[in-house]
């Protein structure tokens, strides 16, 4: 793999990150608002945030797979 | 714990600034955001903080920006943690703020901000860096040491024999530690060295004695494999135990339980055998210095512990780390300047990180004014086998460069030359041809010197 190919994928492999820290720190907040008796409505919220975080990183993983197919 | 600090949080990424500001604020933060470096600035100019928590990529800027800004205000006090994916652009970023500078890699947990926030008010009260440990006892980041994690992680969840493998100094008894705490087992981590038993001991240092079993033997006494009843003994240097007492060992795995010397009862075995050896596989088996048998018995899961050299990442956190407990012992303020980082991630620590270890203490030992590290300018080298950095250096040809280039790159990837061949930017047959015309010359070399021999 060249050094622009090493490049693209350690770029790819950090965007994959972003949408996984929005679930980790998303869930944490659920987690401390359902612990303190907050209203459900606002967990469901959240849960649908982590929801559409989970499509994005599954979405950045087929951009990671699709870019370096040849060499999975 | 209450806190009660005002926060600043950067980032562009809207979804993740609300729900870590509303976090932050569940946990008693005052807390101000900014997705800009300008907005950062202004926030920086107007408010008194006590941490900032940054991304360093921005829309109109970097987050080093922001670090420069507050250096050039004279903040320093500030405490930073840098939000990343990745963890080695720490060692690149300490130098520019100061101690006062940590990071968290993402994906972020509530644990991870509250320690961050709790180990500030400590480091307020001890003046102590922020050194994330894993599982209590394990330092490091790099790729190398992740790997190890996921495997103290997946073994710990079983009670199988593990085998440690590793070089003299990489810290296998602190492995096989994490591995005990990890586990959770409820019996206590017993470490014994199998190199300082006595031959004519062995039998009651490792099962125990009943009172008059031998001369000497006044009372009764437990061996290690009760002491560490439900829990871990380790078995370092297993390599060394003489091979002809190996089957006392192999005879009670096999068995699950043992008699102590002079007794008569048994007591069943209960404990995890973690054992651990500076021997690679082949060499164990090449040197003959574990029968066969046992090597299948205790290497139910083995462990490859990795050099410092394959962890080249954490040799400035580890540094930094010994550095930060030398000044707490000895009250001073010792640190390193560029010039010491450069001498110690350029060297490749064949004595490992007990190595680095000794040589910060010689260091600050050698510090003529208490302030900064004294390091050799050239780290030498008795033990030294490997090469870890590719320098150049004028009146190096081309050719040697691109021989040492390749050399080194075919090492890297174990010999992989399809792989090689793709890093350099090269074809396939291209790397052939070199290694080929490299092997002509060593040959060619080879028979002149066999000619001036033989004349």
């Amino acid at each position: 793999m060249s050094d622009q190919g090493l490049a693209e994928l350690k770029r790819l492999l950090h965007e994959v990150r972003d949408p996984l820290n929005n679930i980790s720190i998303h869930a944490e907040l659920g987690k401390l608002k359902l612990g303190r008796g907050n209203d459900l409505s606002e967990v469901y919220q959240l849960i649908d945030i982590i929801i559409n975080e989970c499509v994005l990183c599954s979405n950045r993983i087929d951009e990671l797979e699709t870019a370096f197919k040849n060499h999975i | 714990m209450k806190y009660s600090k005002r926060v600043l949080v950067v980032d562009d990424d809207t979804n993740f600034l609300s729900a870590i500001s509303e976090l932050l604020e569940l946990l008693d933060c005052k807390v101000l955001s900014a997705t800009t470096l300008a907005t950062a600035k202004h926030i920086i100019a107007e408010t008194d903080l006590d941490h900032v928590f940054l991304d360093l990529i921005l829309p109109d800027g970097s987050g080093l920006q922001f670090l420069s800004s507050l250096a050039d205000r004279g903040l320093t006090n500030i405490s930073i943690t840098i939000i990343t994916g990745d963890s080695s652009i720490r060692n690149n970023i300490k130098s520019l703020y100061g101690p006062n500078l940590g990071y968290l890699i993402k994906p972020i947990t509530i644990d991870n901000l509250k320690s961050v926030l709790y180990l500030e008010k400590n480091k307020l009260e001890s003046n102590e860096d922020y050194f994330p440990k894993h599982f209590g006892t394990l330092l490091g980041e790099s790729q190398a040491m992740r790997n190890l994690y996921q495997s103290i992680e997946k073994v710990a969840k079983t009670q199988v024999n593990v085998l440690l493998l590793g070089e003299s100094g990489v810290g296998k008894e602190l492995v096989a530690s994490a591995i005990h705490s990890e586990s959770k087992n409820p019996g206590r981590f017993i470490a014994a060295n199998c190199g300082a038993f006595n031959r004519e001991l062995i039998g009651s240092e490792l099962f125990g004695h009943e009172k008059g079993a031998f001369t000497g033997a006044e009372k009764s006494k437990p061996g290690l494999f009760e002491q560490a009843a439900s829990g871990t003994l380790l078995l370092d240097e297993i390599t060394e135990m003489p091979i002809e007492l190996q089957p006392t060992l192999l005879r009670v795995l096999e068995a699950k339980n043992f008699v102590r010397v002079g007794g008569t009862s048994q007591h069943q075995t209960s404990c995890r055998i973690i054992s651990a050896t500076n021997h690679n596989e082949e060499s164990i088996v090449q040197n003959h210095v574990m029968r066969h048998d046992l090597f299948f018995r205790l290497a139910v899961f083995p462990i490859v512990v990795p050099p410092l050299r394959e962890r080249a990442d954490d040799i400035i956190l580890l540094a930094e780390y010994f550095l930060n407990e030398y000044n707490k012992e000895a009250e001073t303020r010792i640190s390193l300047d560029d010039e010491s980082r450069e001498i110690l991630s350029g060297y490749d620590w064949p004595g490992n990180v007990r190595e680095l270890r000794h040589m910060l203490h010689r260091g600050c030992i050698m510090s003529p004014d208490g302030e900064v590290l004294e390091l050799p300018k050239q780290l030498d080298k008795p033990f030294t086998t490997h090469n870890k950095k590719f320098s150049l250096e004028a009146g190096q040809s081309i050719e040697d460069v691109e021989r040492n280039l390749i050399e080194i790159t075919l090492k890297k990837f174990n010999g992989d030359k399809k792989l090689s061949a793709e890093v350099l930017g090269v074809s396939l047959k291209t790397l052939y041809t070199r290694l080929k015309s490299y092997d002509r010359v060593h040959t060619t070399n080879h028979n002149e010197r066999k000619k001036v021999i033989n004349e």
